[in-house]
């Protein structure tokens, strides 16, 4: 026994030791950028081109390993109870619905990219420049255009109407990022948010626990009998884009007078050794090289006026000029509250 | 060298259950009550709603635990009586189940109950306790049929043909000749899905409706979403408690009683055929139809049925880093690294638990399954800001996932183990010392390869949960090469589009097929040491 | 060459085997014979080092085992039901001890060839012990006990689950086999045919203890106790009243009891009488008789309906008849 024991032993050692010299850059040499790695975390859905970073790589000399942390609210937990040692050397992708909390950890380096010329000011929400927007996306009310038997709904209003009774499917903010922007969307929109949700719920509104429960199970597009959903302006093209069999125009429509504008940051992490690094690619993030490439990887939308979109965003969505939004201190400072009081509301 | 063996039995598994779980848990639960744990914990227990969704949590999982047990009988009681060969057949595809992610699963529920009208009126169960209960039979179905059915196959029936032929029964002879015999076996199945049901996230999430909360989900809850550290781990400490009494408990009655079976000598029963096909026909049912829904919607492409969503699978779409199909050669070798560990890691503890004193045994057997039922949360947390430090900053290292999904298949292996060896008959190991073994060695003649019943069955689970990714790892950060295959089949299902969705399908019945035909590989594996058995 | 002295074992303050000494001889077979739960298995146990002794020694070739576990006690056992090793076949099974030897696998081929063919089951290496008959199963554990070449063999209740006629046969060629090879064994059984057919030296168990020990026609003729009488299987255990009376007359003993041999009578005729002693006289009626192949056993109830014993008589009695008996005196002995 003791040998074959005393042999895999030494194998889980070995590993162990291998896994951590990889886990674990070089802390030691100088920073300079050529032959660095560094490390991007980032969320589930944090996809590029083969060819993007490869390109951030040939122009500076760094490497970018991506570290990849289940959902928004799950990267920056994990980020917020290891501040201080952090996991990697930037963050990509804490939105305006969580930024105050990784704000308030302290979780950022300042660094002003000189691509904010070209970014719209209406995008940066921290003065102090500790994260930088690189992309946002609407939350919008989507519906399955061949399922509704009357005119889509234009506003959040029109859902309380008894023309779209049992129609309409949501995702629980307790459990879901567009959920609770869409809660988001209606306080910001009504005074008497409660009373909205009260309507919805006298509706017949259904709750999901996530997106995917919700398009894929409740919605039309899966096979449901619910002809609207809480989705994003750019479910449309995508839509498109993976249809079968494949169609010209998307088969959804989005009810763009109300969506909730949720912007994702980027940032240099706290304790990085490598800021010139993470830095180049803070500003390689807001070139058209990356911004191009963020549509139809992510289906978001970029915020550089560089950029260009793609032609099936061009066709399928329309981009709100009045999206609805609040400010992160007070999304914080109220989550729990408005959560609790949604609950109460519409779960009894 | 024996000394040393011996130490090394015990010190492996220690260190890894300490390194990887003790001391990470017990690291993230003191820095998350930090100055606040009594008051945090008496305001835990002040709230009506947080009490509601203890004894909710509790009482869900001791339902879901005997009507699976309830169910699931039968099928154990038909693999009993099967052939090796075909027992094995039916071990290996009744654990399909475990590697389907809920998500995929709970879609396929929902997609039934709404065909067959079971989404409202008098007979709903979308949304209600009932659906909780199924989908809870549906992933736990496995455990019971694959540990007691094997456990079962080693009892010596010639007492159940003494107490027909004084008169009794097969009811009869079931009830008090055979299923007090199963009890270690059964004990040890429903301490596992007891602990699964416990801990079960998504099904309660997505099947139980916008309602129902465990302390499971609430910890997600008050970690992740309300970035309330302090009630998420007052929470978890209540949900460890929980589970140290569940699983004393469950030990205790493993020990009660045990019973030697002497060596088995039973003729394979041809089962009845009316047993026979009933049997086949509910397991159909219970496990099938869910699965068919799912292979169904893999093959269904546009207004026809195709196998294009299996063949794009070979190709990277933009939602992946890489072809899905890499993605499962990625849980593959995670998978077989994670088998490896959890089989020597419970080899071993079990070993421990069976011949080592009593109060170690009694804390290796608890200590080895609490990861079971402990929250992914906690678990993902805890590794995260304990294992952050050279030597051992192991927290985004690759090696991390296969290690944790490890720590969730000890319990299966120790679990599915330890009755076996408990059963076996003591004269083998005094006539093999006698005839000259030292006890480390009457360990490897005897006990190692006689409990590798056991163990095969363990590590059958080890390998699907790995493949399922459940728990543990979900909390865990991963590099984006590595991606596995549960993990690109949310990416699929997270992009709208039909054949996002297909392909996410797709991927799901590659996983089934590719976890029943791995569990019958290593089944197979004990084929040659098992001779008479 | 093995010396059992002063043995106590206990379990749970309760004495399974107390202050228990014997000794087994080169090349002798000893037999424990007892009821079940008579300590004898727990004695055997302690021998092969499986159970803790609490007092007393165990020496062998002189040697103290006190602190030799039993792997290295180099004593062979042969378990209750075989204890076969269900994941070996048949020739793992023999081979076991030899590879605790590390003996090299030609020398262990050669020698469970060489087993086999002792216990008559040439050819059987490759097959799966759960396909083995009972008789089967009992001459492989035979020869997986004596294959490492043990000086001394212990044999727990080894035929106890076969049935009369391959047990018959055993009976008659283990021992056999054993004096072959020349080993010492001890032998536990709870049946005294068996124990009369084997041993050379029988030791009488009862209640933990030593009821009597000796060679097995001495121990049968003189049992000492009324346990033992009746555990050999003697019937005719008769009251002795005061100044010797039996109901036969009196004999030369005082109060107490005595065990009549079964072969201590023999069926005279009336007028012979007068030529024998009067007091070992006994006249009673024939209940039963059973023809034991060379004997006849007869079972036989005094006319006052008082006292009934078994006899071996040369001549069968018709059931019924009235039969008058001699009693060798020398075949009456006195127990406790």
């Amino acid at each position: 026994m003791s040998r074959t024991v005393s042999k895999t032993l030494a194998v889980i050692i070995a590993l162990a030791v291998i896994a951590a010299s990889c886990g674990n850059d070089d802390k030691t040499a100088a920073d300079t950028m050529a032959g660095v790695t560094i490390t991007l975390v980032t969320h589930d859905s944090f996809v590029l081109s083969d060819s993007t970073l490869q390109a951030f790589t040939a122009q500076t000399g760094v490497k970018v390993d991506v570290l990849t942390s289940g959902d928004a609210g799950t990267m920056v937990s994990q980020s917020v109870i290891s501040a201080g040692n952090p996991l990697g050397d930037v963050m990509f992708g804490i939105d305006n619905t969580f930024l105050q909390r990784g704000l308030d950890a302290d979780l950022f380096e300042p660094y002003v990219s000189s691509g904010l010329a070209d970014v719209p000011d209406e995008f940066e929400l921290d003065p102090m420049h500790r994260v930088t927007p690189i992309d946002f996306g609407d939350v919008c009310v989507n519906y399955w255009i061949d399922a509704l038997d009357t005119a889509p709904p234009v506003d959040l209003a029109d859902l309380t109407d008894p023309r779209f009774a049992d129609s309409l499917v949501v995702e629980n903010p307790e459990t879901s990022s567009p959920g609770f922007a869409f809660l988001l969307a209606t306080i910001t929109r009504f005074d008497d948010w409660e009373g909205y949700w009260a309507d919805l719920t006298a509706n017949g509104v259904k709750v999901a626990a996530g997106w995917e429960d919700a398009y894929y199970g409740d919605f039309t597009a899966g096979g449901g009998d619910r002809p609207l959903v809480v989705s994003y302006a750019s479910s449309p093209p995508a839509e498109v884009i993976y249809a079968d069999p494949p169609v010209d125009t998307a088969p959804t429509g989005v009810m763009s007078d109300s969506c909730f504008r949720q912007i994702e940051f980027a940032g240099v992490l706290k304790g990085t050794s490598h800021p010139a690094a993470a830095q180049a690619l803070i500003d390689f993030m807001l070139t058209p090289v990356f911004q191009n490439d963020v549509p139809l990887n992510m289906f978001v939308f970029p915020v550089s006026s560089r950029a260009t979109l793609p032609q099936v965003f061009v066709d399928n969505v329309s981009v709100t000029d009045s999206p609805l939004t609040l400010d992160p201190a007070t999304i914080e400072s109220h989550r729990d509250e408005w959560t609790a009081r949604w609950s109460e509301i519409v779960l009894g | 060298m024996s000394k040393a063996a011996r130490a090394l039995t015990v010190v492996v598994p220690a260190a890894f259950i300490v390194v990887f779980f003790a001391y990470p848990v017990a690291n993230v639960l003191s820095t998350g009550l930090a100055g606040a744990g009594w008051r945090a914990m008496a305001d835990l227990f002040r709230s009506s709603r947080e009490r509601g969704i203890i004894w909710f949590t509790i009482w869900q999982a001791a339902a879901s635990t005997i009507i699976t047990v309830i169910v699931a009988l039968p099928a154990a009681a038909l693999v009993a009586g099967l052939s090796e060969r075909h027992r094995r057949l039916v071990r290996a595809l009744v654990t399909i189940p475990f590697v389907l992610p809920t998500v995929v699963v709970g879609g396929a529920f929902e997609g039934l109950f709404q065909r067959f009208g079971l989404d409202s009126g008098t007979f709903r169960l979308e949304a209600t306790v009932w659906a909780i209960l199924l989908a809870h039979v549906f992933f736990n179905y496995a455990v019971v049929v694959r540990t007691v059915g094997s456990f079962w196959a080693g009892l010596d029936n010639r007492l159940e043909e003494q107490a027909r032929l004084l008169g009794a029964n097969r009811w009869r002879t079931f009830a008090e000749i055979t299923l007090p015999r199963l009890r270690p076996a059964i004990s040890a199945a429903a301490a596992i899905v007891f602990l699964f049901s416990f801990t079960s996230f998504g099904v309660i999430l997505i099947l139980g409706g916008p309602r129902r909360a465990t302390i499971e989900t609430d910890i997600y809850r008050f970690a992740v979403t309300r970035g309330d550290l302090t009630t998420a781990a007052s929470l978890a400490v209540v949900q460890l408690l929980a589970v140290i009494c569940l699983v004393v408990l469950a030990t205790a009655l493993e020990r009660r009683n045990p019973l030697a079976t002497r060596q088995a000598r039973r003729a394979t029963r041809r089962p009845g055929r009316t047993w026979l096909w009933g049997n086949i026909a509910f397991t159909t049912l219970i496990l099938g139809t869910p699965i068919g829904v799912l292979v169904e919607r893999s093959l269904s492409v546009g207004n026809g049925y195709s196998l294009s969503n299996y063949s794009a699978l070979t190709h990277r779409v933009r939602q992946l880093p890489a072809p899905a199909l890499a993605a499962v050669g990625h849980s593959l070798v995670f998978a077989v690294i994670a088998t490896t560990l959890a089989a020597l890691i419970g080899g071993l503890a079990s070993l421990v638990v069976v011949h080592g004193r009593r109060a170690l045994s009694r804390i290796f057997d608890l200590g080895l399954t609490l990861p079971l039922g402990t929250s992914a949360v906690t678990i993902g947390f805890g590794i995260l800001i304990t294992l952050d430090e050279p030597p051992l900053d192991l927290r985004t290292a690759w090696i991390m996932i296969p290690i944790a999904h490890a720590l969730v298949g000890v319990p299966f292996v120790v679990r599915t183990m330890v009755p076996v060896l408990r059963g076996i008959d003591n004269s083998l190991r005094e006539a093999a010392a006698v005839l000259g073994a030292t006890p480390a060695r009457v360990r490897r003649e005897i006990d190692l390869p006689i409990g590798a019943r056991g163990l095969v069955v363990g590590a059958g689970f080890a390998f699907a949960v790995s493949m399922g990714e459940f728990g543990a790892t979900s909390f865990l950060p991963r590099r984006a090469d590595t991606i596995t295959a549960p993990v690109a089949l949310f990416r699929l299902l997270s992009t709208p589009g039909a054949t996002m969705r297909g392909q996410a399908m797709a991927l799901a019945v590659v996983l089934m097929g590719v976890v029943a035909l791995a569990v019958a590989i290593i089944e197979s594996a004990r084929g040659s040491t098992e001779g008479g058995l | 060459m093995l010396r059992v002295e002063s043995v106590t074992v206990r379990f749970d303050g309760r004495a399974a085997v107390d202050d228990v000494s014997f000794d087994v001889d080169d090349r002798e077979i000893v037999v424990l014979l007892g009821p079940s739960g008579c300590g004898k298995s727990t004695l055997l146990r302690a021998v092969a080092g499986l159970q803790p002794v609490e007092s007393g020694t165990i020496v062998s070739d002189g040697t103290d085992l006190a602190n030799t576990p039993p792997h290295e006690r180099g004593i062979g056992m042969m378990f209750q039901d075989h204890a076969l090793f269900p994941h070996r076949n048949v020739g793992q099974n023999i081979e076991f001890g030899l590879r605790m030897q590390r003996i090299g696998s030609a020398d262990r081929a050669r020698r469970v060839e060489e087993m086999l063919d002792l216990v008559g089951l040439p050819n059987f290496e490759s097959r799966s012990v759960g396909n083995l008959s009972g008789g089967e199963a009992q001459r492989v554990a035979l020869a997986r006990a004596l294959a490492p070449r043990p000086r001394v063999v212990l044999l727990d209740e080894p035929f106890g689950s076969l049935d009369r006629e391959l047990r018959d046969r055993l009976v008659d060629e283990i021992p056999d086999l054993l004096r072959r090879i020349g080993i010492s064994a001890v032998h536990v059984t709870h049946d005294h045919d068996e124990a009369f057919a084997i041993a050379d030296k029988l030791v009488v168990m009862g209640d933990g203890h030593v009821l009597r020990s000796g060679r097995p026609l001495e121990v049968w003729a003189d049992p000492g106790t009324e346990t033992a009488a009746r555990f050999l299987g003697h019937r005719n255990i008769i009251d002795v009243g005061p100044r010797g009376l039996v109901p036969w007359g009196n004999i030369d003993m005082d109060a107490g009891r005595v065990v009549v041999l079964p072969d201590a009578a023999t069926i005279v005729e009336t007028r012979q009488v007068s030529a024998i002693a009067v007091a070992s006289i006994l006249e009673a009626d024939v209940v039963t008789t059973r023809f034991r192949g060379g004997h006849h056993e007869a079972e036989v109830v005094t006319p006052d309906g008082s006292t009934r014993m078994v006899f071996l008589l040369a001549r069968p009695p018709a059931v019924g008849e009235r039969v008058t008996l001699a009693l060798d005196e020398s075949r009456i002995s006195a127990i406790d």
